[in-house]
């Protein structure tokens, strides 16, 4: 599913990762530990090929990711559902029509669409503000908002940016669980973080067995 | 297709004042154009009311006889700008004056004692390429030289000539310039939506936005800005066309085929300033 093989990357003389490699099977659920800085949302920005590795090779559901063109990566990235730290959430549409955006890109019919859309407003508890703006809503519903903006086209790698950091226990406990339901489906998930207690947090509370954590320290992942 | 028309039609919305403002700026300039355009049409409109009657008009002395005369023309057919020349007898003379101006030809007729005053003419038709006032002149004096000739008139289509090449130059340089002008201004106006758009385009690009989705909202927007900016200037042109008819006489409005030109080139344009804008406004994401 994600295969990373002697995979480097550098911003100019600042070195991220040194011939890192890491496999995450299909089904799986993943956590990739590392402090602020070490090149987590780095590495996932490598995953849905935002960025390119100066040296190996990554292959994600499949697909060698050094054969991607042009017009074969947008097809690519609509498998991956991403959940961005910094939540990108457009600012001058409504709730709703944010959630939407996934959904037209991929040419869901409106019927269809407007279903789905009310359906994951219920399941993620923004019903009541589907018509209201980005910054009316606190930092908790932003972050779920994202998490459903990832999840609605039903995606078979979900790639979630420290989505937890904001929340309080309950709330990290609310979103692993609803990640944790999609891995359950067949969903392949990574979530990164640096509180390197959250897997083991998440095991306890949930009493299930994390199958994978990953450390990400001095550019090189190690199980 | 339904939302990329719809993601198309939303991006107009942003920067509205911008669009407004291109809209003005591109009537403004294609009123210009349309301006120097009617100016040529009317030139060359002149031009072609001048192609019945010959450049230079030779009047011949009355002594120089019919046979004379021909002869004399065959020897000034030799200059090379010198297309053909057609004898007009003194009798043909007045009953092309008789018949354009009816009595009033009698009466000068009369006046001289019954007597026709009209002179012999040659009328000289010159090479269209040699049509300059400046060569005109110059045959009219070679001419004007021999003793068989009275006096040789310029009919005025070197002047018309001189003009017709002079409004062609302008004409062609402010079409060029109105051409970069429409594509710098739709291109700035398409750019500032782009940068307004640029995190909804940075989202849309990472969750696997074709490059056409993302393009056709800047070749729409392009294409409509181009169009309506020009279809207001050449009515805006129209209207000032309207109001000043009375002093304009019996000019026409532009031919349909150049409004045409200018609306499809002005389409055609934004095309191309929506393509550069958005290959700048995707090289900032």
């Amino acid at each position: 599913m994600i295969q990373l093989h002697q995979v480097s990357y550098a911003y100019s003389d600042l070195s991220v990762l040194e011939r890192a490699s890491f496999r995450l099977e299909r089904g799986e659920f993943g956590f990739l530990v590392g402090e602020s800085g070490s090149g987590k949302s780095t590495l996932l920005k490598l995953l849905y090929r935002e960025l390119y590795p100066t040296a190996g090779s990554i292959s994600v559901l499949g697909q060698h990711l050094s054969d991607l063109t042009s017009s074969t990566l947008p097809f690519f990235r609509r498998k991956i559902g991403i959940i961005f730290q910094d939540s990108k959430l457009l600012e001058t549409k409504t709730v709703e029509q944010n959630l939407e955006i996934p959904q037209k890109l991929i040419g869901t019919k409106l019927r269809i669409l407007r279903e789905n859309v009310n359906n994951l407003l219920h399941q993620i508890g923004l019903i009541h503000h589907k018509d209201s703006r980005p910054s009316e809503i606190s930092m908790n519903e932003r972050q779920r908002l994202t998490i459903a903006m990832a999840i609605i086209n039903s995606p078979l790698l979900i790639l979630a940016d420290q989505p937890t950091e904001i929340f309080d226990p309950n709330l990290t406990l609310e979103m692993l669980s609803l990640l944790d339901a999609l891995n359950f489906q067949g969903t392949t998930v990574l979530v990164t973080t640096s509180d390197p207690e959250l897997p083991n947090f998440y095991s306890e509370k949930k009493n299930t067995n994390v199958k994978r954590v990953f450390t990400l320290k001095d550019g090189q992942i190690s199980t | 297709m339904r939302y990329k028309i719809e993601n198309a039609l939303r991006h107009f919305k942003y920067a509205g004042l911008t669009n407004f403002l291109c809209l003005i700026a591109l009537a403004f300039f294609i009123l210009i154009l349309t301006t120097f355009l009617f100016n040529n049409s009317s030139v060359y409109k002149e031009l072609e009311n001048k192609e019945s009657t010959p450049p230079l008009l030779a009047f011949l002395n009355d002594t120089v006889v019919e046979d004379d005369a021909r002869l004399f023309a065959n020897q000034i057919q030799k200059n090379h700008k010198i297309l053909y020349i057609h004898y007009i007898s003194k009798q043909e003379n007045f009953k092309r004056y008789e018949k354009q101006f009816g009595r009033l030809g009698r009466w000068i007729k009369d006046s001289f004692s019954g007597s026709n005053p009209f002179p012999a003419s040659l009328e000289i038709y010159v090479e269209p390429s040699g049509v300059s006032r400046t060569s005109l002149e110059k045959i009219a004096y070679e001419i004007e030289s021999y003793d068989k000739v009275d006096d040789v008139k310029l009919t005025g289509h070197g002047v018309i000539s001189d003009i017709v090449r002079q409004t062609n130059r302008i004409t062609i340089a402010c079409i060029i310039l109105s051409g970069l002008i429409t594509l710098f201004v739709i291109r700035a106006a398409v750019l500032k939506t782009g940068r307004i758009r640029v995190t909804e385009i940075q989202l849309l690009n990472l969750i696997g936005a074709t490059r056409g989705y993302l393009r056709t909202p800047f070749i729409i927007h392009g294409m409509f800005l181009g169009i309506f900016g020009n279809i207001i200037g050449v009515f805006s042109f129209y209207i000032l066309y309207c109001i000043f008819t009375s002093q304009l006489g019996v000019l026409e409005f532009i031919p349909a085929y150049q409004i045409l030109g200018v609306i499809v080139s002005g389409g055609f344009i934004g095309i191309i300033s929506g393509i550069l804008a958005q290959r700048k406004c995707l090289r900032l994401i």
